[in-house]
């Protein structure tokens, strides 16, 4: 379940229809059905998360002495530019 | 100042000699009489850079010269280098200094003379890399449903970056970008432009790269018409969107560019999609889920008479239950006809639920009656069907037993 928490919000709504599509056979036993809706519910959760995560960063990419990259957080959603640059108000 | 211009007064008919700062004031108000802004061409030559960043030089020609300054505001937004030698077109005012008792061009703008020769470059170069198949529009990659991490390569201090951020942050807050400072006018420019995109390449953790910057003249766009750039872009493995601020003209990099975007924010909305979209659509599904979800469950209610689903019921009430408390935690985009289908769902899931549980024999066992079957299987419900020496199988509600008919009446 830990590689869950790093699914993509992509990753789940794919999975999440693909369910749908197996619910809609015929063929589908009660327990069937019943394992499909609650794997459905644990990716519906998943995308909640992903949808209410507001954590986007501003990153500069700079490259260090060894020609590595360094990643600097200059800030992060929904504001990430206002402690930089000129003011003008 | 109109009325009678300045003129200098004869001698014969002056009453006193003029001082010198009166001759000087008397030239400046000469030249300062008409217009003074004017269109120059000439030679640099003497061309000096003070420590204060103002630049000192003469301009000439075969014939003449004259001293001529650039202020420092005017000398940094330069696209190019003066150099001693350079033919160059100018826009300049005369000034006459009073005190000295010499004239002067104060120069506005300075370009290059041969830009007509930069133009040439510039269709020579457009049309090789047309043929090389730059500009193919079968090659341009198609950009990534959804851009997760978004990598931007632009000046950190310019306006670019800021349209960028703002437009992108606003459309969903929850994705990365990671921008790479660089100059984006100047001669070194076009150098250190393509050397990010390679860059960027290699670092890989983004999925889609915008190039540009803000509004210019020509001149500050060039560096996006240099070929290092185009082949950057084209050599570039993720795809490339140039945002070069000028919503009319095309520069080399627009045609190499996987997409062209007229200015820095439209690119931001090209690239990043709004995530009240997304939101929509996953709530479209988690109806559909719970829809389907509820029709398998009603297709399945003939199983009751199977024991052995029972323990699926209380599952149901359990998963439901969960299901219930994941809607009811999600964010705000949750709409009241998404919730009230569910609540729907889950009363008619438990109605069904403990109607299924009503017929259900077990509660009819759990009160001391049994199951009476023959050796086929098949439920007894009359006497003759229990003939005498037949064997039974009878269920309890709480284990079985075989018996053999003694007697029976009809």
């Amino acid at each position: 379940m830990a590689s869950e928490k790093k699914m993509t919000f992509e990753d789940a709504l794919k999975e999440m229809e693909k369910i749908i599509g197996q619910l809609e056979r015929d063929d589908l036993t009660l327990s069937s059905a019943l394992e499909n809706f609650e794997r459905g519910v644990a990716l519906m959760r998943i995308c909640d998360t992903h949808l209410k995560s507001a954590e986007g960063k501003l990153k500069q990419l700079l490259k260090g002495e060894n020609g590595e990259f360094i990643e600097k957080i200059l800030g992060s959603a929904p504001d990430a530019l206002d402690e930089e640059g000129p003011s003008d108000d | 100042m109109n009325g009678a211009a300045f003129a200098f007064v004869p001698p014969q008919k002056a009453e006193r000699p003029y001082t010198i700062t009166e001759i000087n004031q008397g030239v400046q108000a000469v030249i300062e009489a008409g217009n003074t802004l004017v269109w120059a061409e000439g030679e640099i030559s003497n061309f000096k850079r003070a420590s204060s960043g103002h630049c000192y030089l003469k301009l000439k020609d075969a014939l003449s010269q004259v001293p001529a300054v650039m202020w420092k505001n005017v000398a940094d937004d330069l696209a190019f280098t003066p150099e001693d030698g350079m033919q160059v077109i100018v826009i300049a005012t005369l000034r006459v200094y009073t005190k000295g008792g010499y004239y002067q061009l104060d120069l506005h703008k300075m370009q290059p003379a041969g830009l007509g020769a930069l133009h040439i470059a510039f269709e020579k170069l457009k049309l090789t890399l047309e043929a090389e198949g730059l500009f193919d529009p079968a090659r341009k990659r198609p950009l990534p449903g959804h851009v997760s991490t978004l990598g931007v390569i632009t000046s950190k201090q310019g306006a670019a970056i800021r349209d960028i951020v703002k437009v992108a942050f606003s459309r969903s807050p929850r994705i990365d970008i990671v921008l790479m400072d660089v100059p984006v006018q100047g001669e070194m420019a076009a150098e250190k432009i393509a050397r990010a995109i390679d860059d960027m390449n290699a670092y890989g953790k983004v999925d889609c790269i915008i190039v540009g910057r803000g509004g210019g003249s020509i001149e500050d766009l060039w560096a996006f018409n240099e070929e290092v750039v185009a082949r950057a872009i084209f050599k570039s493995a993720i795809p490339v969107i140039s945002a070069i601020g000028h919503e009319i003209d095309f520069t080399i990099s627009d045609f190499v560019a996987d997409v062209r975007a007229p200015t820095p924010s439209a690119a931001a909305e090209i690239a990043v999609a709004d995530d009240e979209h997304d939101r929509r659509y996953f709530l479209a599904r988690a109806r559909q889920l719970t829809d389907r979800f509820f029709k398998c469950y009603s297709n399945a209610k003939n199983t009751y008479q199977n024991l052995t689903e029972r323990p699926g019921l209380t599952r149901v009430a359990g998963i439901v239950r969960e299901a219930r408390q994941t809607t009811d935690s999600l964010s705000d985009g949750i709409n009241r006809s998404f919730y009230h289908a569910f609540k729907n769902f889950t009363e008619r899931t438990m109605h069904a639920s403990s109607r299924l549980n009503a017929l259900s024999p077990l509660n009819t066992m759990a009160r001391g009656y049994s199951v009476v079957s023959n050796a086929g299987g098949k439920a007894i419900k009359s006497a003759s069907q229990a003939l005498k020496g037949d064997r039974v199988d009878i269920r309890f509600f709480k284990g079985k037993a075989t018996a053999e008919i003694k007697e029976s009446v009809e």
